[in-house]
């Protein structure tokens, strides 16, 4: 058995506490806490102009001369520590700050891809080709329609229908005064050119379907909604069409300079990691309690 | 008006059901009621207006969510709870929502928050300045969470046929005013009518009665309120004693969920006059619309995480919608 003091000495972890306070201990007197003392600070003109426009920009006026001088005493402080925390690594593994310096280093990327300037009408029109389906227009209909309350017809309520859309269809049908037929409804009798999806949100996705297959220019039916009956004649359908460039341009534009700026990223990155030998560690193994 | 909770389970034996104070010291006292509803607040607005020369409480209604989640899931089977800590799981129903350390005994459980609900606008477009001026009118109706439409209109001159032309709020505008209105100047010996009408929600339950509530003031300066069934489904009959309409019947499935619109109508309209109408007495009118029971988000809980209730839980509900009223002052 060795005496208590000289076990210490041979133990490694006091070998390494010792030269963690050495390494301390010298960089505790080459620089108080981490900053460099006599750095120099200096407020240019131009950063003073920043804080102005920031200051104008918030409270649309600029700032008074107290303000000025709190505005500039903040700006300091920040700077000094912003340089303490900076010679103190505390930049280093920070999520956030990760996080800010990707994004900046893209908006770099970006601002290059805006540079080669905007698409012509070639580029346009070629893209639009490209995504047809994306610009697609639903199909929409104008129809008018009569309406019939299952609870007001009871079990006639078909049969009450089909005897108006016979009257309507029949010889003099053109002349009858539609305000007389079938029930009060609170949504309008005529809809102009309403969306395939408007309509079904409107009446119910089983008479959006519906609808689409009524031939247009007789009335037809009854189709059933969630409502109940109804008499319909539709006016006008417009098929669900692929837009002229004219009708979509600006979304096009959008688009296709959101798509450039990717591109331009994606290859930037592609640039940048060719320069590395990436080494992916395989993930470490299981613990022992989860094993069986 | 803040309507945030205002959808009220059809079980109503717990009458108290949502009187607590807000911080939870304790359960309301009867005294205190008066001063927490939208009706009681239009009952004492008419008795200041006697005191004041003005009204004070002449607000329009509006539903809206209370929630703190940023979500507009207010549908009973979409129901994301009112706050971030609050969101589906398989207790919160049990868990409680609010408590106070000091007052154990008042607690507000998961299960008693509700779903709902939405602010409807009659606005002649949709645009911001056409929704503005339609609020400031008040013609505005709230529902518990259903996408319903209801119109309402008071003249001196509706007649019962007016509510079956084909599009009733023409003739509603042309001879009357519109929900947030006034009336004025009461014609000799005439009584106010009231052209109410209710649609369904597309994709919801089947409407089961409208409903005109009444207040006034009378000679002495006493509030009153009187609640008058006006439109409902089927051939149901008013009890020749009590003049209450029986219910109008459920077809909600607790254990799965579901109910199905075999009973209740998908629209109601009717012209009604106010049978009691003095002439000489202010008065508020809205309308109230009942759908008819439906499951309650804690009965889509109880089925999707396979869980039992506890007896207390209500399960089912009766959605709603409420429009502004519309106010009847006296010729001075």
């Amino acid at each position: 058995m060795r005496p208590p003091a000289r076990k210490l000495i041979h133990e490694p972890l006091f070998h390494f506490l010792l030269l963690g306070a050495v390494i301390f201990f010298i960089a505790g007197r080459s620089r108080s806490i981490g900053g460099s003392s006599g750095e120099k600070i200096v407020v240019t003109q131009s950063q003073i102009e920043t804080i102005v426009v920031g200051f104008s920009r918030t409270w649309m006026r600029p700032p008074t001369q107290e303000e000025m001088q709190g505005l500039v005493d903040d700006y300091v402080r920040e700077e000094v520590l912003y340089r303490e925390a900076k010679a103190m690594g505390l930049d280093q593994d920070d999520i956030i700050v990760r996080r800010r310096m990707r994004q900046k280093f893209e908006f770099l990327s970006e601002d290059r891809a805006a540079r080669s300037g905007p698409p012509n009408e070639q580029e346009l029109e070629a893209y639009l080709r490209q995504y047809a389906d994306k610009y697609r227009e639903e199909p929409r209909f104008t129809f008018e329609h009569i309406f019939f309350n299952r609870e007001k017809h009871g079990k006639s309520a078909e049969a009450d229908a089909k005897a108006v859309l016979a009257r309507l269809t029949g010889k003099n049908g053109a002349a009858i005064d539609l305000e007389k037929l079938g029930d009060a409804f609170l949504l309008p009798f005529r809809f102009e050119k309403v969306s395939a999806g408007e309509t079904a949100r409107l009446f119910g996705e089983n008479f959006g379907k519906q609808l689409v297959s009524v031939e247009a220019g007789n009335w037809a039916g009854p189709l059933e909604s969630n409502y109940g009956l109804h008499l319909v004649r539709v006016d006008e359908r417009a098929p669900g069409i692929a837009p002229p460039l004219a009708n979509v341009r600006e979304a096009v534009l959008r688009d296709l300079l959101n798509e450039r700026r990717k591109q331009e990223l994606d290859a930037q990155y592609a640039k940048l990691r060719a320069r590395y030998t990436i080494v992916v560690e395989p993930p470490p193994a299981p613990k022992v309690a989860e094993t069986r | 008006m803040c309507t945030g909770d205002a959808s009220i389970p059809s079980n109503t034996k717990t009458s108290y059901l949502w009187d607590r104070t807000l911080d939870l010291s304790e359960l309301k006292k009867s005294e205190m009621l008066e001063f927490e509803y939208a009706r009681a607040a239009l009952r004492n607005g008419l008795k200041l207006e006697k005191e004041l020369g003005v009204n004070p409480y002449k607000f329009g209604m509006v539903g809206s969510t209370d929630s703190h989640t940023g979500l507009a899931a207010v549908e009973e089977d979409n129901f994301f709870g009112k706050t971030s800590s609050a969101e589906p799981s398989a207790g919160r129903a049990e868990h409680p929502f609010i408590k106070n350390p000091a007052h154990p005994g008042v607690v507000v459980m998961g299960w008693e928050t509700s779903a709902s609900g939405y602010a409807g606008v009659w606005a002649t477009e949709n645009t911001r300045e056409a929704l503005w001026d339609a609020m400031q009118r008040k013609e505005t109706y709230a529902t518990t969470g259903p996408r319903m439409i209801v119109r309402f209109f008071a003249s001196w001159d509706f007649v019962a046929t007016d509510a079956n032309t084909r599009s009733p709020a023409v003739v509603g505008y042309q001879k009357g005013v519109p929900m947030g209105g006034d009336l004025q100047q009461a014609p000799a010996g005439k009584s106010p009518t009231f052209l109410v009408a209710a649609l369904k929600d597309p994709i919801g339950a089947n409407l089961d009665r409208v409903q005109i509530i009444k207040g006034w003031l009378d000679g002495k300066g006493e509030t009153h309120e009187k609640i008058y069934d006006v439109a409902w489904s089927g051939d149901r009959k008013p009890d020749s004693k009590t003049g209450k309409l029986p219910a109008v019947g459920n077809t909600v499935d607790v254990p799965n969920a579901t109910w199905t619109n075999t009973i209740g109508t998908p629209e109601l309209i009717k012209v009604w006059k106010d049978p009691d109408f003095d002439a000489a007495q202010s008065a508020f009118y809205y309308v109230r619309v009942l759908e008819i029971p439906t499951p309650r988000w804690t009965a889509y809980d109880a089925k999707y995480f396979g869980i039992k209730m506890p007896p207390e839980v209500t399960m089912t509900v009766q959605e709603r919608a409420y429009t502004s009223p519309i106010w009847y002052t006296p010729a001075k």
